[in-house]
């Protein structure tokens, strides 16, 4: 396919084949860690990132409407550090694009441009050999050979070539990378995005059909009789969207007159109407009282490879619903948003007076949008957001950005034992903000946290050497342990960190399949060998490790 | 011109030195442990600190009763009899309702003798707070002011009067409700040890929450250093609820940052032990006007 203008459609159709082809290849990048740790995967969330996009895309020719819709998409579902960084990479596509109808493949190599130097930007300090230098060495190497009679595929084969030479390079520019045997993870998942669009332009064949198609029906609530009932009057119709394979067998495909099919549409009181053609689909996107005879029209000239039709009163019900619910919130000064894994840790943070308790932080790390829907159930002039995790302070980063209805304060807690301290030396009842983040400063400063969990390989890190399964355990983010006994990889990890014989609390959540025993005898070693501590256990039931460990 | 006598109540943890040094008498509390009442002596005849600290530790619940109608009466009564004036020195109303009992008996009391005077001050502090407020009255007394002038003086120099005081948990006193805090203040909160002042109103005020028991020692020292006023001229007062080696910790760390004439150490007795919990340790002292 030689492509030399580019337009909503062809992208749409290009952004879905990489979705395709990072999902063939998921596991894969999921297991480019550099720490044998199992935290949040790569492959999953640069996956769930696009997908967003994806999900959320406006089908439509032109192509600045389409990838502006697409980027604001991806920025929402924005997981992981490389997710957000992906995001910011589509964002200066968007910019560079969201004033054309179409493109050339010259303004689109200056839109992988923008790319770069906009993901740059959203790092505060940017590292070298990730995906950060993949996607600027990229297109700084092919820049210069673009001709303006180029053709997209010979631009993407020449992008593609020098990400993956980058990508390989990447170990030789960042340490960890070197010490794991692996290349960058992030920069993996943008090569294979990358990919796909040249599988695509190739004729190949991708599975794009993403599970739980189209917006809204992934959480598909119960209906409330107060919503809609014998009495209701429909006001709003049914939003119905469909894809159609012509079929030669009813008519001639390349015949097919979109515009008499929108005209029909339009007979029939539909609003809304987004329709495209290209080749033998049809997508078709319609506001309408009546969707049966949309299929029906429909069906004369194909069958249905997709539909959906969505009960557009009860949409705005619900809408309205959640919107009033917020209002009737009570208003806060101050209100709390933290991100925990483990039915103990949550409760806790309940108790402590936390408002919204976001389940996540480790293998599923929290998206953006998810940051931004806890923001709006809140009616508060100041959010304080407490992450569990340095992969997802991000996100929460990127929705204090979007989120304009109050001031989000992202505090930068890197595990639950921090988050906890923090919480716990504030006042819940102080409507200062100023003064509450000095408490929460104050809370944090000087905790080391120690966690134990499983290898997920065989590796050696650091000069420690760790078999499959075993416990390790890592000091802030080393790793500096490991013991076939979990206790004993802890007492190891604890005996590393500095002043340990000075400090006076340590506080141990124990993790979901550790018995009782087992967080006695850890408390009781602890208390034996350091008898300044205060040591106690908090049921956490947090997954992944089996002892997090608040010291200071 | 007739005598005055003070007396002061359970709560002010003044030893029977000190009664007998400055001319004190006090009017008894009582403190149940499991349901069995003994009075709230001061010296300790029924039971030792050590056990009913031990009981708080095994979970007893240990109530309080203030001080009784017919307590009042019966004390007050005895000084009236031997043609004395009263000055009764009284835990904090914030705390107990002794302060205002004290004083409807003393108005029944008196329309029996004419010429005597009662006057009930509310400490608006407990503990040695209390204590040193009704050894100050004492010195008043011996100093040959009027009933008059030294409540006057009393009741002005009461905010001066700063409590510092670390608990081990706050547990005993959200069970009592004995202390002013937010709800949330209250979490579970391991490790953290809160920092209790005794206010302008004579509440147990939960100021801050510091880290680890050392470092709340350190706090409690560092505020005395803060707050105090001509510590060379004045014995200040470092008390425990079965913690010795924490009110040791205590009296060091102030020691290295101030010079004071002397420190009265003592048990906080059952009464205040009973909602502040053992491993409570606590300072006393008079310094700069209370803020809060």
């Amino acid at each position: 396919m030689e492509i030399k203008i580019m337009d909503g459609a062809l992208l749409s159709d290009m952004f879905k084949a990489g979705l395709a082809n990072l999902r063939t290849q998921e596991q894969t990048i999921n297991e480019l860690n550099v720490f044998p740790v199992p935290d949040g995967d790569t492959g999953s969330n640069m996956r769930m990132t696009i997908e967003n996009g994806v999900k959320s895309a406006v089908e439509t020719k032109n192509i600045g409407e389409y990838v502006t819709s697409f980027a604001r998409g991806v920025l929402l579902g924005a997981r992981g550090n490389s997710g957000v960084i992906t995001s910011q990479f589509f964002k200066g596509i968007s910019l560079v694009l969201k004033e054309l109808e179409t493109a050339t493949i010259r303004q689109f190599a200056d839109a992988l441009v923008e790319g770069y130097k906009v993901a740059y930007k959203a790092v505060v300090t940017p590292t070298e050999g990730t995906i950060l230098t993949v996607c600027r060495e990229a297109i700084e190497l092919t820049y210069d050979k673009v001709t303006d009679d180029m053709d997209l595929e010979s631009l993407l084969k020449m992008w593609i070539i020098q990400a993956k030479k980058s990508l390989e390079e990447t170990p030789e520019k960042l340490a960890v990378l070197k010490e794991a045997g692996v290349v960058d993870s992030g920069g993996a998942g943008l090569v294979t995005i990358f990919e796909g669009f040249l599988k695509f332009l190739g004729g190949e064949i991708l599975d794009t059909e993403i599970e739980s198609t189209g917006h809204g029906t992934s959480q598909v609530k119960p209906v409330s009789k107060e919503i809609f009932n014998a009495d209701s009057v429909m006001t709003f119709g049914y939003c119905t969207e469909f894809i159609l394979q012509l079929l030669n067998s009813k008519c001639d495909p390349a015949e097919f007159d979109i515009d008499e099919f929108v005209k029909f549409l339009e007979s029939i009181g539909g609003n809304s109407i987004v329709a495209l053609k290209d080749e033998d689909i049809v997508k078709i996107h319609v506001h309408t009282f009546e969707p049966w005879r949309v299929f029906q029209k429909a069906q004369q000239y194909g069958e249905l490879v997709t539909l959906k039709a969505e009960n557009m009163d009860i949409q705005n019900a619900q809408t309205e619903a959640e919107k009033k619910a917020k209002k009737q919130k009570e208003h806060k000064a101050i209100a709390y948003v933290a991100v925990c894994q483990g039915e103990g840790i949550i409760n806790l943070y309940k108790d402590l007076g936390c408002d919204v308790v976001v389940n996540g932080g480790q293998t599923m790390n929290t998206s953006t949008e998810e940051f931004v829907e806890a923001f709006k159930t809140l009616n508060a002039d100041n959010i304080i957001v407490f992450p569990n995790n340095k992969n997802i302070v991000m996100a929460a980063e990127q929705a204090r950005d979007i989120y304009k209805d109050a001031n989000i304060h992202v505090i930068k807690t890197g595990s639950v034992a921090q988050g906890y301290f923090a919480f716990s030396m504030m006042d819940v009842d102080e409507t200062d903000v100023d003064a509450q983040l000095e408490n929460i400063m104050a809370g944090i400063e000087n905790v080391t946290t120690v966690s134990t969990t499983r290898s997920i390989r065989d590796t050696s890190v650091n000069g420690v050497v760790c078999k499959e399964n075993e416990p390790i355990s890592i000091v802030n983010h080393t790793l500096v342990a490991s013991d076939s006994s979990a206790v004993n990889s802890t007492m190891k990890a604890i005996a590393t960190v500095e002043d340990i014989e000075e400090k006076e609390v340590i506080v141990i959540f124990k993790g979901q399949g550790v018995s009782e025993e087992v967080a006695q005898e850890l408390q009781d070693a602890i208390g034996a060998k350091y008898p300044c501590a205060e040591v106690g256990v908090i049921d956490g039931q947090q997954d992944v490790y089996d002892f997090i460990l608040g010291i200071c | 011109m007739r005598q005055i006598a003070i007396l002061t109540d359970s709560t002010s943890d003044i030893s029977k030195d000190l009664r007998e040094q400055y001319g004190l008498d006090y009017l008894k509390m009582a403190v149940t442990v499991d349901g069995k009442e003994y009075p709230a002596s001061l010296d300790y005849e029924q039971y030792t600190p050590a056990w009913i600290y031990g009981e708080m530790r095994k979970g007893t619940r240990v109530k309080t009763v203030q001080v009784t109608v017919e307590e009042f009466t019966k004390k007050f009564t005895e000084y009236l009899e031997k043609g004395m004036d009263i000055i009764y020195v009284a835990c904090s109303s914030a705390l107990s309702g002794s302060y205002n009992t004290g004083r409807v008996v003393a108005e029944e009391l008196l329309a029996n003798y004419p010429d005597a005077k009662i006057a009930c001050v509310d400490a608006r502090n407990s503990s040695m707070g209390e204590g040193l407020l009704a050894i100050e009255a004492s010195e008043l007394v011996k100093a040959g002011k009027t009933l008059e002038e030294v409540v006057a003086t009393l009741e002005n120099d009461r905010d001066y009067y700063h409590q510092w005081c670390a608990t081990e948990t706050l547990t005993y006193l959200a069970r009592a409700g004995r202390v002013s805090a937010g709800k949330a203040f209250f979490g579970n909160m391991f490790g953290m040890k809160p920092i209790l002042i005794s206010n302008l109103k004579g509440e147990n005020y939960a100021i801050k929450k510091v880290r680890g028991r050392k470092t709340s020692i350190d706090e409690l020292a560092t505020e005395l250093a803060n707050n105090i006023v001509d510590p060379e001229n004045q014995t200040i007062a470092v008390l425990h609820a079965d913690d010795e080696e924490a009110a040791n910790m205590l009296k060091e760390a102030i020691l290295a940052k101030v010079k004071v004439k002397g420190i009265y150490t003592g048990i906080i007795g059952p009464i205040i032990g009973a909602s502040v919990g053992p491993g409570t340790v606590v300072t006393y002292f008079k310094g700069k006007k209370l803020a809060l």
